[in-house]
């Protein structure tokens, strides 16, 4: 394979589109900016509860049990390596390449959804519930959502993979796994952040 | 310049994937280093802090640059994101000075 093509300076100009810019993942990049304006306010808000003699008992309770955020931690990010590696194999035109490294990307979301609900399940028995105070609020709205997004990145890899199932994707076409990896890594950016608040600090 | 090789370059730019092993293989290096900070604490608690927001800051820079192709891509993607950023900086510096005089509950 060959080392970078780089764009720059090399793509078309489409009338009202910039140099260089696919509209399509221009369009993922502005979704990605809403995104990151939403979990802005959650961690913002986890950010202010994080001094509380609440959050402080929270996560005495998570840190009890420190390998449940370390190996979801270490799935998301096992992850993310899997789009890219699926990406650089339709590049080489390996379809069957593809068809894994997406499969292996499911595989992965599901097992860090199963850590989350295992987590979840293990507090709610400890009695810390949504409504317990508002740093276990905190706590599980903003785990919650970030939790859909993998649900909803699980459910695009499904769609993705069936695309790659009836070989609609080549090396001269292949936009929607790229746009669904900038949407997987940035849902793994997130938790990256989350996990240093969570399980960190 | 084909069609065929002008939709390829509008679509992700071509990297070895032995970069995005090794990329990986850094972020996992982090992640354990920030384990061990936090888990053995052997530095004051105010450097340990500081250091773990930039270990954390750094894994998420390399995931936008090498796995969210920023670095390789037209910059008008990372210009996109400028803006966003800066709003999200002032929100975290209001909330922390705000946590730290309020004393939120």
């Amino acid at each position: 394979m060959s080392d970078l093509a780089a764009t720059h300076g090399h793509a078309p100009v489409e009338p009202g589109s910039l140099p260089g810019v696919d509209n399509r993942k221009l369009g993922m990049w502005l979704f990605i900016v809403n995104e990151i304006m939403f979990f802005a306010a959650f961690i913002g808000l986890f950010i202010a509860y994080n001094s509380t003699p609440e959050m402080g008992q929270l996560k005495e309770a998570i840190h009890q049990n420190p390998l449940t955020g370390i190996i979801g931690t270490s799935v998301l990010l096992f992850s993310s390596l899997m789009v890219v590696l699926g990406i650089a194999s339709i590049q080489r035109n390996s379809k069957r390449g593809l068809m894994l490294f997406l499969a292996l990307t499911v595989l992965l979301g599901l097992t860090f959804l199963g850590i989350q609900y295992t987590e979840f399940t293990t507090l709610n028995s400890e009695g810390f519930m949504l409504e317990t105070s508002s740093a276990t609020s905190a706590f599980f709205v903003t785990t919650s959502f970030h939790g859909l997004h993998v649900l909803i990145g699980v459910v695009w890899a499904l769609g993705v993979l069936f695309v790659a199932w009836r070989r609609w994707f080549s090396p001269q076409g292949y936009a929607g796994v790229e746009i669904f990896g900038l949407y997987w890594h940035f849902v793994d950016v997130v938790w990256i952040i989350l996990f240093m608040l969570i399980y960190l600090l | 310049m084909t069609e065929t090789q002008e939709a390829r370059d509008l679509q992700a730019p071509h990297v070895k994937w032995t970069k995005y092993v090794t990329v990986a293989v850094v972020l996992a290096v982090i992640t354990a280093i920030e384990i061990t900070l936090a888990m053995l604490k052997p530095l004051p608690p105010e450097l340990t802090t500081v250091l773990l927001i930039g270990l954390t800051l750094s894994k998420a820079v390399l995931v936008m640059l090498f796995y969210m192709h920023l670095k390789y891509d037209t910059k008008w993607y990372s210009l996109v994101l400028v803006f966003p950023l800066f709003m999200v900086t002032v929100l975290f510096i209001i909330v922390l000075v705000a946590a730290a005089n309020w004393n939120v509950v």
